[in-house]
């Protein structure tokens, strides 16, 4: 599999890998993120 | 998975071809990863969000399984994501994971 083109759509967390995180790993894969969240459960 | 992030989920898969549409995991445990891929693929089992009955069948992965990490330069990955592997339950994760991905209906 590979990202490229696709739509990238990243549901990070707070207490995991925050959705920032995961979009740096990606960054240059080909990949388009339409939709980044971090959610906090508390 | 809020109600808010299923809303945006069912808009996007509306706006684009399912197939093109990747969704990447980052939550800490088996539990909330399992929550989030049954919502993202067979439709949200708690039956309380916009995506109670869709069944979107996206392509989901955590950023921990290979599919997604296998495609990260090595040196990139372990300067942004490795020590986070290293404190949460990562095995697990990616086990439960590809289970339920295997047992797909």
């Amino acid at each position: 599999m590979d990202l490229i083109g696709k739509k990238i759509v990243i549901l990070g967390e707070r207490d995991g890998v925050p959705a920032h995180t995961i979009e740096q790993a990606i960054e240059g894969l080909g990949g388009d993120v339409v939709y980044s969240t971090t959610q906090c459960f508390v | 998975m809020d109600l808010e992030v299923q809303g945006r989920i069912k808009e996007l898969a509306e706006s684009y071809p399912k197939d093109d549409i990747v969704v990447i995991l980052g939550a800490p445990n088996v539990e909330s990863n399992l929550i989030q891929y049954e919502t993202a693929t067979r439709g949200d089992p708690t039956y309380a969000g916009p995506l109670a009955g869709v069944r979107l069948e996206l392509k989901t992965f955590h950023v921990f399984e290979p599919e997604i990490k296998g495609l990260v330069a090595p040196s990139r990955y372990a300067g942004l994501i490795e020590t986070l592997e290293l404190g949460l339950e990562t095995e697990a994760i990616v086990a439960a994971l590809q289970t339920a991905r295997g047992s797909e209906i």
